[in-house]
């Protein structure tokens, strides 16, 4: 008894699961979720909803803080909830296509003889045996050059063409769950790490912004940043940016990869180097041509302009102020009264008040961002099927019937989709059977 | 004359020719026995998308970049989309319909261009590093095709619930029905097929038009994704506009489901197409006014 009550329940969910219905609601609640994730700001901290989303005791149904924080919608697209519904949509897709696609396909490949319909009789096209084998021979003609193949049982024939567009449906599925399985693959066992690096020096991977259980970060191995620079539009706006990375391994051995930037990532042994942001650090300054000194540059912005302003102490209450506003560019130095001095390049020398310096380097730090994706593959592959099955879904499956019945000739067809066309086609091959027949 | 001036003219052009042929589109489904009104209607769709199309051309060759970089650009090349769309439709249906409902649309997106958005913003500037990549021409231009084609299939929609409201419908040329056998008795004489009303022709358009546009928004996000992972290392990183076109995505793959239906026949696609028409806009323009996200145009509002 209770063998067959879990043998009923089984065969329940598995009805619901293949329905068509379920499976439209289950893309509802996705898509309700998406766009209750746009609409309410995601990873904020607790005092930004607390401020924007008050509690109010005089709303019963008021959509406050604490609710937003108890069912996790202030990160709706990681909370276990919204992984579930994935999943129930996973599972839907599965059995969709083994209780409903694959048997459908199957149904299609078979042939499909069917009788006559009961029609009273017209102008009959045939009379006699002689003509009837002429009209087979005719009919199948007519299919054959609109596609169609076909299956002849003495006095009916069968044809079917757009098989593919049967085939197409499970290839969707089939995708989705690709892109889904690649996905999970990169959430368990993928990580992404940011770094910001100074040009010159040398650095390990460490600054782990997210990753999965089951990761491997190569934290012993040692990379340097080799160089860093700017190209500029001709209204001083950055164009790109590039970063010169080596490899360095235990022996100190130094390997030299190609530059990369924005929209040309670095490939090392399954390890994505990305080019994403870069700073302006600091100034060193020689003195007098003998020590060297440091100073921190702070970045203002007025406008659109961005700039980068050093002081350097001259003499007593008295400051020279240091403007760069390109990398490796112009240097602008202004007293503090505000007035232009120089306008220097680095290794320039600059005598002001008895004192010699010159400006040697803008140090400038280099962000990258560093990530391992062992799902990327699944997820492109899925791609790859989605967008061919998509197109291929288009392909009409059509069906055709001709039956010599009652010494009349009946054309029968059905499609599943393209009705308009599939009826031009069906006159068009109705056409050609009676030009041929009249010949 | 500069060659913003020239642009300007041309977009004026443009925004005065749809108007005209609009006019005349809306006097062609009043007079209907004027054929001289249909031929001046396509020839003057054909002159507007030339225009269009000159402009984006010229644009493109003085800023060395396809132009869809900002909220102009793109208005622009959708208003062309529409209307490229459009005749392509023309050429295959002869239907009046589709003008007269499409160009209410790209009258709106090229006077919203040309009129509603300050200079600065219809300004070209040099690109941004993120977006100097031949992706943004194959993922944003396929992206606004998409658009242009599921703007119009879901405004056949709505057009086929005004038609149809109050009235009981029962539709053959629903893409549901695999059962249903069309007869023919094939004589010398007779032959007997059926041909749908105006209802079931425009439910069949919608439906074959936005079979069109949703394998193009599919590969619009599809691309979007794999640049996004050139650029930054993530396909995914639920941006508003990324969620909202997710958002469109799924509701017209739930429309397309709701086609294979006979539960659902008839009405009930028809307004998923029409809640897809506003989300459309929402995923367009709405997210892109919020100045928030990778996809952000700035915000003029």
């Amino acid at each position: 008894m209770l063998f067959t009550n879990k043998k009923n329940v089984r065969w329940i969910l598995l009805k619901i699961f293949s329905n068509l219905n379920f499976a439209i609601c289950i893309l509802f609640i996705i898509l309700f979720f998406s766009m209750l994730g746009s609409i309410i700001e995601q990873h904020q901290s607790l005092a930004y909803y607390q401020n924007l989303y008050p509690i109010k005791s005089s709303n019963i149904m008021n959509f406050n803080w604490k609710l937003i924080i108890d069912l996790g919608l202030d990160h709706i697209y990681e909370s276990w909830w919204f992984l579930f519904i994935l999943i129930i949509l996973s599972c839907s897709l599965i059995i969709c296509t083994f209780s409903v696609q694959l048997p459908s396909l199957r149904n299609a490949r078979r042939w499909k003889f069917i009788n006559g319909y009961s029609t009273t009789q017209q102008n009959c096209l045939l009379s006699n045996n002689i003509y009837i084998n002429k009209s087979i021979i005719n009919i199948v003609a007519c299919l054959d050059e609109q596609g169609y193949y076909c299956f002849n049982r003495q006095l009916k024939l069968y044809g079917y063409k757009g098989l593919i567009g049967r085939i197409a449906p499970i290839i969707v599925h089939i995708s989705l769950m690709v892109i889904l399985i690649g996905a999970t693959i990169s959430f368990t066992n993928g990580f992404i790490v940011q770094e910001i690096i100074p040009v010159g020096e040398i650095f390990h991977i460490k600054n782990i912004l997210g990753s999965g259980f089951n990761n491997s970060v190569p934290i012993y191995s040692t990379f340097r940043v080799n160089d860093f620079y700017i190209n500029y539009n001709i209204d001083d706006s950055i164009k790109q940016f590039f970063s010169q990375l080596s490899y360095v391994d235990q022996h100190g051995y130094k390997r030299v990869y190609p530059t990369i930037f924005v929209n040309s990532p670095l490939k090392f042994k399954g390890i994505t180097f990305y080019q994403t942001d870069w700073q302006i650090n600091a100034l060193r300054i020689q003195l007098d041509s003998s020590c060297i000194v440091q100073y921190k540059l702070n970045k203002v912005q007025i406008g659109k302009s961005i700039f980068w302003i050093c002081h350097l102490p001259v003499e007593k209450n008295k400051y020279l102020f240091i403007i760069i506003s390109k990398l490796n560019h112009e240097i602008y130095i202004y007293n503090s009264d505000g007035a232009l001095l120089f306008t220097s390049f680095l290794n320039q020398k600059i005598n002001i008040s008895n004192n010699s310096f010159r400006i040697i380097e803008i140090m400038s730090s280099t962000g990258l961002q560093v990530k391992v994706d062992p799902g990327l593959l699944f997820v492109y592959l899925g791609f790859a099927l989605l967008i061919i099955s998509t197109f291929i879904s288009y392909i009409s499956y059509s069906q055709i019937w001709f039956i010599i019945s009652n010494k009349s000739c009946y054309l029968n067809g059905s499609t599943n989709r393209a009705i308009l066309s599939f009826e031009e086609e069906l006159v068009l091959i109705s056409d050609h059977y009676i030009n041929n027949f009249n010949e | 004359m500069n060659n913003f001036s020239i642009e300007n003219q041309l977009l004026n052009i443009s925004f005065l020719l749809i108007l005209i042929t609009l006019i005349i589109y809306w006097l062609n489904l009043i007079i209907t026995d004027l054929n001289i009104l249909k031929q001046i209607s396509k020839f003057s769709t054909i002159i507007i998308n030339l225009c269009l199309s000159i402009s984006l051309i010229y644009r493109w060759i003085n800023n060395h970049y396809f132009p869809l970089s900002n909220l102009y650009e793109s208005l622009v090349f959708l208003t062309w989309g529409l209307t490229f769309i459009q005749l392509i439709l023309e050429k295959q249906n002869q239907s009046k319909l589709i003008g007269a409902i499409n160009l209410p649309i790209a009258l709106f997106t090229i006077g919203f261009a040309s009129l509603a958005l300050p200079n600065e913003m219809k300004e070209a500037s040099p690109l941004v590093p993120a977006l100097r990549s031949n992706w943004l021409m194959m993922h944003v231009s396929v992206m606004m095709i998409s658009y242009s084609t599921l703007i119009i299939g879901s405004l056949l929609s709505i057009l086929f619930l005004i038609v149809s409201k109050g009235k009981n419908i029962e539709l053959q040329g629903s893409s549901y029905n695999t059962k249903i056998k069309t007869n023919f008795i094939i004589n010398s004489i007779s032959r007997k097929y059926n041909r749908l009303n105006l209802l079931e022709s425009i439910d069949n358009l919608s439906y074959r038009v936005i079979g069109l546009g949703f394998p193009l928004l599919t590969i619009g996000i599809i691309s979007g994704a794999v640049w996004a992972n050139e650029a930054w290392g993530s396909y995914w990183s639920w941006d508003p506009k990324e969620t909202w076109a997710l958002i469109t995505w799924l509701i017209f793959a739930i429309y397309l489901h709701t086609r294979l239906n006979k539960a659902w026949n008839g009405k009930k696609p028809a307004l998923i197409a029409s809640l897809g028409f506003i989300v459309v806009w929402i995923c367009y323009l709405g997210v892109n006014f919020l100045g928030k996200g990778l996809h952000s145009y700035g915000w003029i509002l």
